[in-house]
């Protein structure tokens, strides 16, 4: 049970994470994480380092084994099915990923050849900026560069599904504008797209959904349009209530995670505290923190880890 | 098919375009061979039915335990390894790929390097030429499983220094151009069960018409066998 609302969706070529939990020898990595990526839609998968965003992005890449829970995408098993699944899968590491000495158009042309020439190399390379550096060499290349090229092999595939990891890191204001374009058409084209950033900034321009880590757990998955309706109160509680009785007082009460509960239809704190009285009275439930949003998803992210 | 023609063409561009390799796998064992085999330096045998089986045998293990190992070892480090995974291309087409290119640099090595070696009148026996080639299939087999398994488990530059080492110590040990009777008697008898070694003196034996020694075989079958399967279950895709 998790303390935070899973969105709930019947399509079964979803990317769906159940419960999962990674261990490398005695270390676990991923006690418990659970989270819902819909076809058509961009999701960010965000939080802290070391929480535990990679080890999960790569089991879902079929990478890495999960000691417990499941994984399913576009209804096949990454790991047993990945054979079926590789062809319809774009991968972008954060880093490297690519020889040394290769070339750009050499690449290009070799990623395109492994996923049965669907894409125009040619094609991918002017849509990424590359083509006037088709000659060069991987390691001759900016950090920028190296990204687009990284982005580039992932939509060699043409692919179902994607995965991301810190596409717009060390990228200009223009490359940056770019990647936005090449991620919404990606998931226009009805792909899932899950892309891993620290660039929250970023997430909020091209997300529709976020789920949030901390420390090997999922803490929180919302909608985009969540945070961009955002404001209004918010409560912290020290346990799950149910919300259902407060509806009709307060208006909408939406669960955000780790004890966060928000009432976009209030903007003061006086009546949403009055409201929650009758709780605290008969010790259902203690206010740990009251908020009066500033919105965007920097702030989101931060309350729902606690920090806000 | 193309899937695995594709990977291959690309490989052999990049082996073929680097010149730290042309140079190990090419250019040392011709410049020994042309060498030693015009240069009378070293005590008897130094014949070239001695030397150039000898060199051969150290083109193989220059191509297939120090070429692909470092070249393996850097790939595993820029996570281009783990890339390719994720493709349709998978860890068997990957495997099988690197196989091709590399036994495709080696038959040109052998190609050009027999070509030197008749032109300063090497003739060899054309009826060992199938054993010859058995034997080169096994020791190429088991220098490359060395030499991906040291990959498959260090970091690079680690990778680097020590299969440039064993190279450095098989080159002088392994009886390629020095014979293994003037080593150290504790020395010879280690050196003798190395897969370079017994290459060495299977294509000598097979290039010159005599009978293989069934302790060569049988030295060169177990090391075929034994240091892919360990290579393999030891290999790590990802970088360390």
């Amino acid at each position: 049970m998790h303390a935070y609302a899973v969105p709930v969706a019947d399509d079964p070529l979803d990317l769906v994470v159940s419960s999962v939990r990674i261990r490398y020898g005695t270390t676990v990595a991923v006690h418990d994480a659970t989270f819902r990526a819909r076809r058509g839609e961009v999701t960010a998968v965000v939080g802290p380092n070391g929480a535990g965003k990679t080890s999960t992005i790569e089991a879902c890449e079929g990478f890495r084994t999960v000691d417990a829970g499941s994984i399913s995408v576009l209804g096949l098993d990454p790991r047993r099915d990945r054979a079926r699944l590789a062809p319809r899968t774009g991968v972008m590491l954060q880093q490297g990923g690519i020889y040394p000495t290769a070339r750009v158009g050499e690449t290009v042309r070799l990623f395109c050849a492994l996923h049965g020439s669907v894409v125009d190399p040619d094609d991918l390379l002017g849509r990424l900026g590359l083509a006037s550096l088709a000659s060069r060499p991987w390691r001759r290349l900016s950090g920028g560069e190296q990204q687009r090229l990284s982005l580039a092999l992932a939509l060699a595939a043409r692919p179902d599904v994607a995965f991301l990891d810190e596409p717009t890191n060390a990228l200009d204001l223009d490359a940056r504008a770019v990647v936005r374009s090449v991620v919404r058409n990606l998931a226009s084209s009805g792909a899932i797209v899950v892309v891993a950033t620290h660039e929250l900034a970023e997430a909020e321009r091209f997300a529709d959904s976020v789920v949030v880590f901390d420390r090997g757990r999922t803490v929180g998955q919302f909608g985009m349009d969540e945070v961009r309706r955002g404001d209004g109160v918010r409560v912290r509680l020290d346990r799950p209530v149910d919300t259902s009785r407060l509806v009709g007082v307060i208006g909408d009460v939406i669960d955000e995670g780790n004890g966060w509960w928000r009432m976009p239809a209030r903007s003061e704190v006086g009546p949403v505290v009055a409201a929650l009285q009758p709780l605290v009275a008969t010790g259902e439930a203690a206010i740990l923190d009251v908020t009066v949003s500033a919105g965007g998803l920097e702030s989101h992210v931060q309350r729902i880890l606690g920090r806000g | 098919m193309t899937v695995l023609l594709s990977y291959v063409r690309f490989e052999l561009r990049l082996l073929l375009r680097n010149p730290e390799q042309l140079l190990l796998v090419l250019a040392i064992p011709a410049g020994l061979l042309v060498f030693f085999g015009t240069v009378d330096v070293l005590p008897d045998p130094t014949s070239l039915p001695f030397l150039v089986p000898g060199v051969l045998s150290l083109a193989i293990l220059s191509s297939t335990m120090t070429g692909l190992g470092i070249a393996t070892g850097f790939q595993r480090s820029s996570l281009a390894l783990k890339r390719l995974g994720a493709t349709p291309l998978g860890a068997r087409r990957l495997v099988l790929g690197k196989s091709i290119a590399t036994g495709t640099v080696v038959a040109l090595q052998l190609a050009v390097l027999g070509a030197i070696g008749a032109t300063l009148g090497w003739r060899p026996e054309t009826t060992g030429i199938p054993a010859a080639l058995l034997a080169a299939s096994l020791g190429g087999l088991a220098c490359a499983g060395i030499g991906i398994g040291v990959a498959g488990r260090l970091r690079a530059e680690m990778t680097l220094a020590a299969l440039n080492a064993l190279y450095l110590v098989l080159l002088l040990a392994s009886g390629f151009v020095l014979d293994t009777v003037h080593l150290p008697r504790l020395v010879g008898t280690v050196i003798e069960v190395s897969p370079a070694t017994a290459m060495t003196s299977a294509l000598r034996d097979a290039l010159s018409g005599a009978t293989v020694d069934g302790r060569d075989w049988m030295v060169l079958a177990s090391w075929a066998v034994a240091a892919p399967l360990l290579a393999a279950r030891t290999f790590r895709w990802d970088a360390d």
